[in-house]
């Protein structure tokens, strides 16, 4: 088996594994707000298609969860892993770069497909937020990584600033949920609006800074030791 | 498996500094395919991360390691031909553990490119091990099977294991012994076998290879230094006659009775004509004999 | 053949002795086939190449030949070979030593000859 094919066999099969994962937490935090909340208004049937356009909130909200989180435990325990199970590291860093943006396009890719399928307000405005949702994606899968990159350098100091995020992403996460708020769709849309100008930089900027963090990463590996 | 005839795996001037610490202090070292090597030194000598380095695990400060010429850094091609396989709990993920052997050993059979599946069930079945164990909660014996486990269904031309039999008791440690002779004989693989208990492991080494502090005390054929080692012991006079001239080490002293221990240089012998008694000495006095002295 | 290796001799020369004795006890025949080196190898738990340093031993004695691609072999009269061998170097491995040993005690040399005469071990039959 080429060297091609192992890495592809293992970053593909935990990149799938992730991209699942993120399926399952979505749908389940899904099905517990969304239906079940609505639930008490009284709606039918009608109710469950118009709450699918708002998964892809909670598919992006999950992701960038688990995109943080992977970050340092792929970091932590697969690089190692399989360099010492004498990968060459150049190859081994392509391949988790590659995995992180598997998992990203494999969101967005979801998303894509729900709101392009989907009539209603918020599948509408999703469409015309995509470039900002991938840029802003691309971000998180960016800093995740290097999360994990700074926990391997510096052990626990690293996990620290880890935690803050999480705090600073709730914080993210709270707003988020109450954009998808019926009545308060408007005015969040108008404040979208004036960020959508900025839309093309922020896809810019997300590949951009994926890019550059997935060469940080691998000039980094390069000189890494297992076990010091 | 690959088949690298008469391959060579050299070390030239391998130095490596952790911080302010200089564990390797100018290494050079060829290791010739078909053997099985011992490394033996005490702790902090330098063998793990001599293995390490030689299987490009971690860079060496400075210094180059070449397979047949071919550098061994960053050379997929030539990284197919070696293993180290070592203790799973030195491993920098914490979160390792808390992975399952039989996903470990999933990995593995992806990355190791003449992995033998054949070999690895039969030792999991003889070795008795619960694959769906997670390896935080494996004990310390059945960790090193899994190392050994990784070893020898590697098919890796060049193994290195570090400290293979730590945790494992007696039958399993003769077992090992065994299973390694099985697999050399068939297969002419190299190992390198880095461990503390000397004396078991002394038989089946071809050569045996001394670190200390750092650096290459020797590397020779382990019957021809054990030939070349003698304890000369009786009254401490005609001890001193028989051995003068002679590299020796470790002398011992009770009232006028002596002992020594005497290294011969080759076309060296001892003397017949003094009243002592000549003895051979085992690989582990000799270790100990050699680095046991506090310079 | 099953002997355990001790620490007192290298063990190449164990082997080469081993086989020696296995020869002159009948347990080993004369154009039979000795077990291969890496047979002795697993035997006795010891690398391959020292096995076969005491086997080449041999070989270089004319105590074994090889045949190609099927193993090693007795020669025909090794028994006598290493019997004469044995004989020649008797003096050196057992009487010089036993010669000193009685030396150091004080034992005469016609009460040593006097304790062989009398003996009833060795199985050679009294004088």
């Amino acid at each position: 088996m080429g060297m091609k094919m192992r890495n592809l066999k293992f970053w593909g099969r935990l990149c799938g594994q992730s991209l699942g994962i993120i399926v399952l937490g979505s749908l389940a935090w899904f099905l517990f707000a969304a239906v079940g909340g609505r639930k008490y208004a009284g709606e039918a049937e009608v109710m469950f298609l118009d709450a699918l356009e708002t998964f892809p909130y909670y598919l992006l909200l999950t992701g960038s969860v688990i995109l943080l989180v992977m970050g340092t435990t792929y970091f932590q325990v697969y690089l190692p892993l399989v360099i010492s199970m004498n990968a060459a590291r150049k190859s081994t860093a392509i391949g988790l770069a590659g995995c992180i943006f598997g998992i990203v396009a494999g969101i967005l890719g979801m998303c894509a497909v729900i709101w392009w399928l989907t009539p209603g307000d918020i599948a509408r405005s999703g469409r015309i937020l995509m470039p900002l949702l991938t840029g802003g994606l691309l971000l998180t899968a960016a800093f995740g990584l290097l999360m994990g990159m700074l926990t391997n350098k510096w052990g626990k100091a690293g996990l620290i600033i880890m935690a803050i995020c999480f705090v600073v992403l709730g914080a993210g996460a709270g707003m988020a949920v109450a954009l998808t708020d019926g009545d308060k769709v408007e005015s969040s849309f108008r404040f979208l609006s004036m960020v959508n100008e900025k839309v093309g930089l922020m896809f810019l900027a997300g590949i951009v800074v994926y890019l550059l963090v997935s060469i940080l990463i691998i000039r980094y590996i390069r000189k890494m030791e297992v076990r010091a | 498996m690959g088949v690298w005839e008469m391959s060579n795996l050299t070390a030239k001037g391998i130095r490596k500094t952790y911080g302010k610490k200089d564990v390797l202090r100018g290494i050079d070292l060829n290791l010739e395919s078909g053997k099985i090597y011992g490394l033996i030194g005490r702790n902090g000598a330098g063998k793990t991360t001599l293995l390490s380095i030689l299987s490009a695990q971690n860079p060496a400060s400075a210094g180059s390691i070449t397979f047949d010429g071919r550098p061994v850094w960053e050379n997929q091609d030539v990284l197919n031909h070696i293993c180290f396989s070592r203790e799973l709990n030195q491993m920098n993920g914490n979160n390792a553990n808390a992975m399952k052997v039989k996903e470990y050993l999933r990995i593995a059979e992806i990355f190791f490119p003449y992995w033998d599946k054949e070999m690895a069930k039969r030792l999991i079945k003889e070795f008795d091990l619960d694959i769906k164990k997670k390896i935080s909660k494996l004990s310390k014996g059945m960790l090193s099977m899994v190392t050994i486990i990784v070893a020898l269904a590697s098919k890796a031309e060049f193994t290195f294991l570090d400290e293979p039999v730590a945790g494992l008791d007696v039958v399993a440690r003769e077992r090992f012994y065994a299973l390694l002779l099985d697999e050399f004989t068939e297969t002419g693989r190299t190992f390198v076998i880095s461990t503390h208990i000397i004396e078991e492991a002394a038989d089946i080494f071809e050569d045996v290879i001394i670190v200390d502090k750092g650096k290459i005390l020797l590397k020779e054929n382990t019957q021809e230094l054990l030939d070349r080692c003698w304890h000369i012991s009786g009254h401490e006079e005609e001890v001193d006659k028989a051995a003068e001239g002679l590299e020796t080490y470790n002398k011992e002293r009770m009232g006028r009775s002596k002992g020594v221990t005497v290294f011969l240089k080759p076309g060296q012998s001892i003397p017949k004509q003094y009243d002592v008694e000549l003895q051979k000495m085992s690989l582990q006095k000799v270790f100990v004999a050699l680095c046991g002295e506090e310079s | 053949m099953n002997e355990i290796l001790t620490q007192e001799k290298s063990i190449y020369i164990q082997i080469k002795e081993m086989i020696e004795n296995d020869i002159l006890r009948n347990i080993l025949l004369e154009e039979e086939r000795v077990p291969s080196t890496n047979e002795l190898a697993k035997l006795f738990a010891i690398n391959p190449a020292t096995a076969a340093k005491g086997v080449n031993l041999l070989v270089d004695e004319g105590t074994l030949y090889k045949k190609r691609g099927i193993g090693m072999f007795v020669t025909e009269g090794a028994k006598k070979t290493i019997m004469d061998k044995r004989k020649k170097h008797f003096y050196d491995d057992y009487v010089k030593s036993l010669l000193a040993e009685a030396g150091s005690l004080g034992i005469t040399k016609d009460e040593l000859i006097k304790m062989i005469q009398e003996s009833k071990d060795g199985g050679m039959g009294n004088e």
